[in-house]
């Protein structure tokens, strides 16, 4: 069975993913500096975010399934990128040292901001408990 | 030109749903999702390099399309939660298939794309 509302609100979480994703490369990337490291925060940013809000009780319970998936898969799936991840690591070839941090920054960075995400979470959601 | 952004922003999640749908697991289908992607926009990359593409193919498909298709946050969560469940063989096999394998085919596609067809 194809949820097809699913893949309308998916559809527009997308549209706003994409937008401001451009949007963030745009105003936050200094052209003379080489190295990417709009991508970076991109990618760090979303995936605290998704974290977050995965491990957030109140979003689990009070939004509906769709508006979850909307978020979780659209908004932030598009918000982040893996392919302008690939690219920078090309054009960063002749510099293997950089491309080496750039890339570590990225792993390691990611599973940083989703434990702190999910430390936020769990505190956030204790909170909710005793209130 | 960010209306062609958006708008293959939108097919992109579109599409990547529909393979979460075809799947039914999440690891086959991000995987899958962020190797066609990457591949994709390397290729526009290598046509943008030569000036064979328009402006607004690039965005559409390159920006929009490609960009929203793949995703970081999905595979760092699986990857993270994997460690915190101390499941290491799944941290192993996901790390090395998507952060090294991908990267590899990348780099092969772009030199392959270099020397056969744009030397």
């Amino acid at each position: 069975m194809i949820n097809l509302k699913r893949y309308i609100y998916v559809g527009i979480g997308g549209g706003i993913g994409s937008m401001s994703r451009f949007g963030l490369l745009k105003i936050t990337q200094i052209e003379t500096i080489l190295f990417p490291y709009s991508t970076i925060l991109i990618n760090l940013f979303g995936a605290f975010i998704l974290t977050f809000l995965i491990n957030l009780t109140c979003f689990k319970i009070k939004f509906p399934k769709d508006f979850q998936i909307a978020i979780n898969v659209g908004l932030i799936g598009s918000f982040t990128t893996f392919s302008l991840m690939m690219t920078d690591i090309i054009q960063l070839t002749n510099l293997p040292y950089i491309l080496f941090i750039y890339y570590l920054m990225m792993i390691i960075g990611g599973l940083i901001a989703s434990f702190s995400a999910y430390l936020f979470a769990l505190s956030l959601n204790k909170k909710g408990d005793l209130s | 030109m960010i209306f062609y952004i958006i708008l293959g922003g939108m097919i992109g999640a579109i599409f990547r749903l529909g393979l979460n749908d075809i799947f039914r697991s999440n690891l086959i289908s991000t995987w899958l999702a962020n190797f066609i992607g990457s591949l994709l926009l390397v290729y526009l990359f290598s046509l943008n390099n030569h000036g064979l593409i328009s402006h607004i193919t690039y965005s559409f498909w390159g920006i929009g399309f490609s960009g929203a298709f793949t995703t970081f946050a999905t595979v760092n969560n699986q990857l993270f939660e994997a460690l915190l469940n101390k499941q290491y063989k799944k941290v192993l096999i996901l790390s090395v298939t998507t952060y090294l394998g991908i990267l590899i085919f990348a780099f092969l596609f772009y030199y392959c794309l270099n020397f056969f067809i744009f030397n």
